[in-house]
């Protein structure tokens, strides 16, 4: 097969793939949906009018959620990956493959018990309840593990011999090595959490947690209209108007960590 | 570890605890297997193992075939061309679920949508797609493509970067054409890849949630009902935790069942 028709085929492809986000984007600078390339009319309107007081909680909400999970989760799934990858200990062996099936039964799919030991502990609409299940990921886990076996043996072992302790091996040669994986992880955790909708939908209660997520949700509702409508007058901004953009405000936060994180994800994935 | 504790294997205890009663309010009352019995005598059950299957079918297509294939075709870009693509493929994957479900919505609308539009101009009748049992679940896995192309391509084509262009090179001089090429050495040396893709793509699909909730909410008739809305619907809907608890046990099983035989077969590649 030619360059050229590689070229022109992922070409036609690419443009199949971007068009739902770029029906998305278009419907923020038009009243209501139209063919793509009808932009006759198109203006900053939604963007200039918004009642942007509702929709920055929603942002600030999630940035938390979000941070808070990006700093921890890195070191939680770091920390055990290492434990798997450089120490024996007895029944590691079994204990990664008991690992191995805890990836294998998603986080997700528990959503019904994790539900139940959270109302228990009384962590219902707080951030902790939306951040501390989601912060140990099996499969970050795994990852790690696969890096840092990669480290060199030699290294470690050395600075063994000249007295250092496990601790400072972990600080000053195994982090320093493992910055992609730390980046990754990080990363990974952050669009997750921000990503991620039905966790939140289940905890978070009112308008203190509501993520952008959520948000998104209440406004695809009809229920959407009079949720904005207390951040202030819509001044005949369509609902569908108001969602496009809230799309496109929960979107950027991600594209963006892919565009850092894809350069990141090649050097930090070692299968 | 503590984390893991709290929220892998206690969810486990308390799902399966809860599958073996009737939970009240105040009272939980010892029913044995009873949940179970109801659950595998019910039709719904069964009904939403059929449209998960569906889902899993759907996407396994996707991340064998499609994605492996658009790694292969990728592979010949330089480099730059390459990345930029895979963005371009990761757009739908950014834009959560709920971002771009109005155009879906709007795409499938009966009979005036985006794809009626088009059966309308080739004067093909009007198809209720979103709105017959028959359809319904090939119309939201369709939907979901888009979003399931681009992660797997990126690690296809990560593992492709990674075979040694002598191999290659050495091939082609032998005489092989590109078919060869693919066949016997291309697609044998990403097998790990593919492996790990086989057993993650198998387990996202059974988690399958979010893209019915809310285009369908399940319907018509629960034809697009996946078992994890099936398990919402019980425990959140219906508040009937006994019975929802029993399908969660009995999803983690079939999932494990399923990673014990992946991960013997990964094992042997990772050594």
């Amino acid at each position: 097969m030619g360059k050229k028709l590689a070229l022109a085929l992922s070409i036609l492809l690419a443009v199949a793939w971007i068009l739902p986000a770029y029906f998305t984007l278009q419907t923020t600078v038009l009243p209501t949906f139209a063919s793509p390339l009808n932009l006759g009319n198109a203006s900053l309107k939604t963007w200039l009018d918004m009642p942007w007081s509702r929709l920055t909680k929603l942002v600030v909400n999630s940035a938390v959620v979000c941070l808070a999970n990006a700093a921890l989760s890195p070191v939680v799934c770091i920390m055990a990956g290492y434990a798997f990858a450089r120490y024996d200990f007895p029944g590691k062996e079994q204990l990664f493959y008991l690992f191995l099936v805890a990836l294998a039964v998603p986080g997700t799919m528990l959503f019904l018990p994790r539900y139940l030991i959270v109302s228990d502990l009384g962590w219902t609409n707080t951030f902790l309840g939306i951040v501390a299940p989601v912060m140990m990921n099996p499969a970050m886990v795994f990852l790690s593990r696969q890096y840092l076996s990669g480290i060199d043996q030699d290294v470690i072992d050395a600075a063994r011999l000249d007295g250092a302790s496990e601790f400072r091996i972990f600080r000053s040669i195994i982090l320093p090595l493992s910055v992609p994986l730390l980046v990754l992880v990080g990363i990974g955790a952050f669009s997750a959490v921000w990503g991620d909708f039905m966790w939140q939908y289940l905890v978070a209660r009112d308008y203190q947690t509501v993520t952008v997520g959520l948000g998104l949700f209440i406004l695809s509702q009809d229920a959407g209209t009079q949720f904005m409508e207390v951040g202030g007058p819509l001044r005949g901004l369509s609902l569908e108007s108001m969602r496009a953009a809230a799309s496109v405000i929960q979107s950027v936060p991600l594209v963006l960590v892919f565009a850092v994180g894809q350069k990141w994800f090649m050097r930090g994935v070692r299968l | 570890m503590l984390l893991l504790g709290l929220f892998y294997v206690l969810p486990i205890a308390y799902s399966l605890r809860f599958s073996l009663y009737d939970v009240g309010l105040v009272d939980d009352v010892w029913v044995g297997l009873d949940n179970y019995r109801g659950l595998f005598a019910g039709k719904e059950f069964w009904g939403s193992v059929r449209v998960t299957l569906k889902f899993v079918a759907a996407y396994l297509f996707v991340s064998m075939f499609l994605s492996y294939g658009l790694a292969l075709v990728l592979s010949r870009l330089s480099k730059r061309l390459c990345g930029l693509m895979l963005t371009a493929y990761h757009v739908p994957a950014i834009f959560t679920t709920l971002a771009t479900v109005t155009v879906w919505r709007w795409f499938y609308r009966y009979p005036d949508g985006g794809l009626n539009a088009i059966l309308a101009r080739v004067r093909l009748p009007q198809v209720a797609w979103l709105g017959s049992p028959v359809t319904v679940t090939w119309a939201i896995a369709f939907a979901m493509v888009g979003m399931l192309v681009g992660g797997p391509a990126l690690l296809y084509t990560a593992a492709i970067g990674q075979i040694d262009s002598e191999i290659i090179e050495a091939a082609r001089m032998d005489g092989a054409n590109e078919w060869q090429l693919i066949r016997h050495i291309i697609t044998p040396l990403t097998h790990r890849v593919r492996l790990y893709l086989l057993l993650t793509t198998m387990v996202a699909a059974l988690l399958v949630w979010e893209h019915p909730f809310f285009l369908t909410g399940g319907g018509p008739l629960g034809a697009s009902k996946t078992i994890m809305l099936n398990i919402y619907h019980k425990g959140f809907v219906e508040g009937d935790i006994g019975v929802a608890s029993a399908m969660t046990v009995v999803m983690a099983l079939c999932i494990v069942g399923l990673a014990v035989v992946m991960v013997r077969r990964l094992r042997e590649y990772l050594g």
